[in-house]
């Protein structure tokens, strides 16, 4: 368990801002507690100083996980962001989608958003931009990349694509093993 | 034409009047007289000569067809009454044959010209008075010709250098040949010419008669007018004169608006009054022009005859009514332009300049707001009528003019109210097009005033787009009828084109209002609307104006396309965040909030009214709105309630800036449902906040709104729970973002501040708020108040009107219990711009009150 280095910083900073902007300022200044992000085994976590201090007392292969896991780093280097940090992402996000309800279960299977379960969307939504997606009960269910804009969806047909899966809260079931 | 032959004609034909003369009013005799006409008539076509001559007498009367409708158009019964004669009135001599044809001839030229001149709508008009009657009045005083009465119709004014009896002659000579063209009509004649005899009486009668009708009831009205006007005049001679004038002047009218049709020619006479040099006069005969013009103006548009028409051969009635329209139509532009003259004199005299008493100046000024008045009132009145779209140049061109500002508003005023009364869409239009005209050319830098007017056009309820839906349903039709339609020979479709063509003429001549006409002009007029809002909005030099602009878009935000919707909300986007960098730089002194909610409510009510395609969520806007809200507790004038153009109505009266955000509100959660609970607390809770430091009829308001969305949402009693924390995490008030702020972290504890407010009325309010939120959506445990509050009348716009004046009188302040509470109606929040029904509720409670 070590801190980012300059570089981990970067990359991940770059993939968290594609979600939540500049709201990740509000991840770090909490009136309430400091938290802090960690990396351990490839792993970037989330987690407050207290624990964080905490859990220094045991051993790096004896620690399984820490805080809230926000993702991993690949072996090429890049960020990916897991499933577990939808919580934090869902809170501060900046472009939101809402789909229908007949739509929450192809997404929670894994297929990308299509037009037709669009329930609703921020403005000014741009293309390849990070998204959250939302039950129209207002329940985070996963997030994604927007495929189109908001003004090029409104004359999109019925089965476009809107928003490229990344991540939804069917992954809890399907990837049990390997979320960790 | 041949000279001999028709003085011969004439010499018989008078002295057959001769006879009849003398055997005054003795109708046995003229029925006698009638078949001897008969028995001449084949005679004369037997005659070639005589032949040529009835032709040249159908062109005569022709020429001359005003007088004979002048003299069928005799009230005969009138002239049966009173026999007697009138003393003022000298006989005058006979003339000679011979000279009375010469005087023939040189009529037929001066006529033919005026005839002309008339229908060409001519204004110069021959004013040589030479040889006037002395007329009596109603002391029995004799007049000179100066001031004497136009009694005789125009056309005969055109004679006057004949001596009166002359024209009488003249007449009846037409008279007869009128008889033989129409034999037909002999009958109708021989009326006319019993009622010929007593002519030479028959008008100075009239006169006299109306002298005596001082009492009527239009009569009264324009005297109540010119008392109101009137002015004191120092000097007793005028006073005299004016008294006299102003006595002359009620008759006249009078006259006129009891009888248009025969005492049309007295328009004239009125006019002449309107050039006397005494203001009060003026101003006095301009008001009574307006009354009478106002009274007998048709409900018609007169047309110009085509050259064609004029020359086809129309019966008696028609040729008169002609003459009649034409007359109407000369004095009536006359009176415009003497009008139009006041004004454009008033300001080409102050570009001079020139230093004047402050008398001279008040008069000057008051002769000019007579003149405006009667135009804008002219143009509300009889917009359908000819002239209008020079009404419509003068008042428009006078919308702008900052001094003296009666005239502004006067003009604005009226505009709006053509606006709101236009039933065709055609006057809108017009107007529009004006008004665009005139702010384009002021570079958009008008009066507030000007661009309120657009918010009375009737486009917000009357237009519709033509829908996709009922297009496709109109199509389905139509092959739905091609498939029924029978077959049909080829006879029966002549047939049926043939009707069709006689519907189309006769839908034309049906004063009903083509809708798709309407449409069509309605659809201009907003075009041109939009054009300019958009104008104004790009060029965003003028923060002045923005937000009458911004409040009018957003009124007619439905209307507007669809291809539209991006780039207007990036506009209003920037003038919003524009706005608010310059608010928080501290930068132009900016107080109101009025701009940015007026971008925001624009925004929502673009969406709303075509979110139908996709579902977006205005971020950016409702981040602002939260944000500017606090804004309004730092404001002490946040609900003051500003008064309309049209000081009547409070549905287009501009909004204030509680109003606006409440509006705001209405859109993002009553309308719709929310679907963020986190936004909903927020702004709930923001609301809650800003109403501790407001004035009280805004906290009334605030908690009418809070109300409506603890029933709405009745998730929102988390935030009256004050002892159970539902969230994590802290609240933070100050973060300008409703998504972040983590609302359920807190609780609305204003509630517990407002309930020991120093208002009684919103103490018992906060209670019964209080208690809606504490239990959910529940009313009927809302605490010992509830009653009360229950009206579905009582919304917010009813606590800002009626706790609106800052007079704080705690005897007063308790809103009584409504004894009677109307049935309920299902009441989803209060549309935009919607506010029916306040007005009258606030009579019914203070009678309530009262007793």
């Amino acid at each position: 368990m070590r801190p980012l280095t300059e570089e981990e910083t970067k990359v991940f900073f770059q993939k968290l801002a594609q979600y939540i902007g500049r709201n990740i300022v509000h991840l770090i200044n909490r009136p309430d507690d400091t938290y802090c992000f960690r990396l351990h085994n490839n792993r970037v976590y989330y987690v407050s100083e207290s624990i964080m201090k905490k859990a220094t007392c045991i051993g790096r292969d004896q620690l399984l996980s820490l805080g809230v896991c926000f993702g991993k780093f690949t072996k090429t280097g890049k960020f990916r962001l897991h499933i577990t940090a939808l919580d934090y992402l869902a809170q501060y996000a900046k472009y939101k989608i809402w789909v229908k309800p007949n739509g929450e279960m192809p997404f929670m299977y894994g297929n990308h958003v299509l037009k037709a379960h669009l329930g609703r969307i921020t403005e000014d939504t741009p293309e390849h931009q990070g998204a959250i997606i939302y039950s129209m009960n207002d329940i985070p269910l996963g997030f994604g990349v927007t495929a189109r804009s908001t003004s090029d969806c409104r004359k999109l047909d019925p089965t476009g694509i809107v928003v490229f899966h990344q991540a939804d809260i069917g992954e809890y079931l399907r990837g049990e093993e390997t979320l960790l | 034409m041949d000279f001999k032959t028709k003085n011969k004609k004439s010499v018989n034909q008078f002295k057959g009047r001769n006879n009849k003369k003398n055997g005054n009013k003795n109708n046995n005799k003229k029925k006698q007289e009638k078949p001897e006409k008969k028995i001449k008539e084949p005679k004369l076509v037997d005659n070639d000569e005589d032949v040529e001559i009835s032709e040249d007498d159908i062109q005569f009367f022709k020429e001359h067809g005003g007088f004979s409708g002048f003299l069928a158009n005799l009230d005969a019964d009138s002239l049966m009454d009173t026999p007697e004669q009138p003393k003022g009135k000298p006989k005058m001599p006979e003339k000679t044959e011979e000279s009375e044809s010469e005087i023939d001839d040189i009529e037929l030229d001066e006529e033919d010209e005026w005839e002309t001149r008339a229908i060409k709508k001519n204004s110069a008009n021959i004013d040589n008075e030479i040889n006037r009657l002395p007329i009596k009045t109603a002391e029995g005083q004799l007049v000179k010709p100066k001031e004497a009465l136009e009694v005789v119709e125009l056309n005969e004014e055109e004679l006057k250098d004949n001596p009166l009896l002359t024209e009488k002659q003249k007449k009846k000579l037409e008279k007869k040949n009128q008889l033989k063209e129409e034999r037909k009509k002999a009958k109708k004649a021989a009326k006319t010419k019993e009622e010929e005899v007593t002519f030479n009486d028959e008008e100075d009668e009239k006169y006299i008669q109306e002298h005596n009708k001082m009492n009527t009831k239009s009569q009264k009205k324009i005297e109540n007018e010119e008392e109101d006007e009137e002015e004191e005049d120092s000097k007793l001679a005028n006073k005299k004169k004016i008294i006299n004038l102003k006595e002359e002047l009620g008759l006249v009218a009078s006259s006129i608006i009891e009888d248009p049709d025969n005492n049309i020619g007295k328009l004239k006479r009125l006019r002449e009054i309107s050039q006397d040099d005494n203001i009060a006069i003026k101003k006095l005969s301009y008001l009574t022009q307006l009354a009478v013009y106002k009274d007998i103006i048709p409900g018609y548009r007169i047309r110009q005859l085509s050259e064609s028409e004029k020359n086809a051969r129309v019966s008696k009635e028609v040729k008169k009514l002609r003459q009649y329209e034409s007359t109407l139509l000369i004095n009536y532009q006359q009176y415009l332009q003497s009008l139009d003259n006041v004004i454009e004199g008033y300001f080409k005299y102050k570009k001079l300049n020139i230093k004047e008493s402050e008398k001279k100046q008040n008069e000057s000024k008051s002769l000019l707001l007579i003149a405006i008045q009667c135009l804008t009132d002219l143009l509300v009145n009889v917009p359908h009528f000819n002239f209008r779209i020079n009404i419509l140049t003068a008042v428009v061109a006078r919308m702008n003019i900052k001094n003296p500002v009666e005239v502004s508003n006067k003009c604005c005023k009226s505009i709006a109210t053509l606006f709101t009364k236009d039933e065709t869409g055609e006057y809108s239009l017009e107007a529009m097009k004006l008004i665009s005209r005139l702010v384009k050319n002021k570079n958009y830098n008008v009066r507030e005033q000007v661009l309120q007017t657009f918010l009375y056009l009737r486009l917000k309820d009357e237009l519709r787009l033509p829908d996709k839906e009922e297009e496709k349903e109109k199509n389905k039709n139509n092959k739905r009828k091609k498939k029924q339609q029978p077959f049909l020979t080829r006879k029966a479709r002549k047939v049926l084109k043939e009707n069709k063509e006689v519907e189309k003429e006769m839908k034309e001549y049906e004063a009903t209002i083509d809708l798709e006409r309407k449409q069509k002009m309605q659809t201009e007029t907003l075009n041109m609307l939009f054009a300019l809002y958009f104008r104004m909005l790009k060029n965003n030099n003028n923060n002045r104006l923005l937000p009458t602009v911004l409040e009018g878009l957003g009124r007619f935000a439905h209307l507007i396309n669809i291809d539209f919707f991006d780039d207007l909300i990036a506009v209003l986007k920037n003038i919003m965040t524009d706005q608010y960098k310059n608010y928080m730089d501290n930068k132009g002194h900016i107080t109101s909030a009025c701009t940015a909610f007026h971008c925001i409510i624009a925004a929502f009510q673009l969406l709303f009214k075509q979110g139908d395609i996709i579902n977006i969520d205005l971020n950016d806007f409702n981040r602002s709105m939260y944000a500017q809200m606090i804004r309004l507790s730092l404001n002490p004038n946040v609900g003051k309630v500003s008064h309309s153009l049209l000081k009547s109505d409070s549905v287009y009266r501009s909004k204030s800036e509680i109003e606006l955000v409440l509006i705001g509100f209405e859109f993002l959660f009553i309308k719709k449902k929310q679907l963020s609970f986190e936004r909903i607390a927020a702004f709930t809770k923001r609301l809650a906040t800003i109403t501790i430091n407001m004035p009280v009829n805004s906290v009334l308001a605030a908690l009418y709104m809070i109300k409506s969305l603890f029933i709405k949402y009745s998730r929102l009693n988390q935030l009256m729970d004050s002892e159970g924390r539902v969230g994590t995490g802290v609240y933070m008030g100050l973060l300008d973002d409703p998504d972040l702020c983590n609302p359920f972290a807190t609780s609305l504890w204003e509630f517990g501040l407002l309930k020991s407010h120093f208002h009684p009325t919103i103490r018992e309010y906060a209670d019964y708020v209080g208690a809606i939120g504490r239990n959910g959506s529940s009313n009927v445990t809302a605490g010992p108040h509830a009653a009360k509050y229950l009206d579905y009348k009582i919304d917010y716009n009813y606590f800002l009107e009626r706790f609106g004046v800052h007079k704080f009188n705690p005897q007063k302040e308790f809103l009584r219990p409504i004894k009677s509470i109307p049935k309920r109606k299902r009441h989803q929040g209060t549309m935009y711009g919607f506010n029916g029904g306040e007005s009258q509720f606030l009579k019914n409670l203070q009678k309530q009150v009262n007793i």
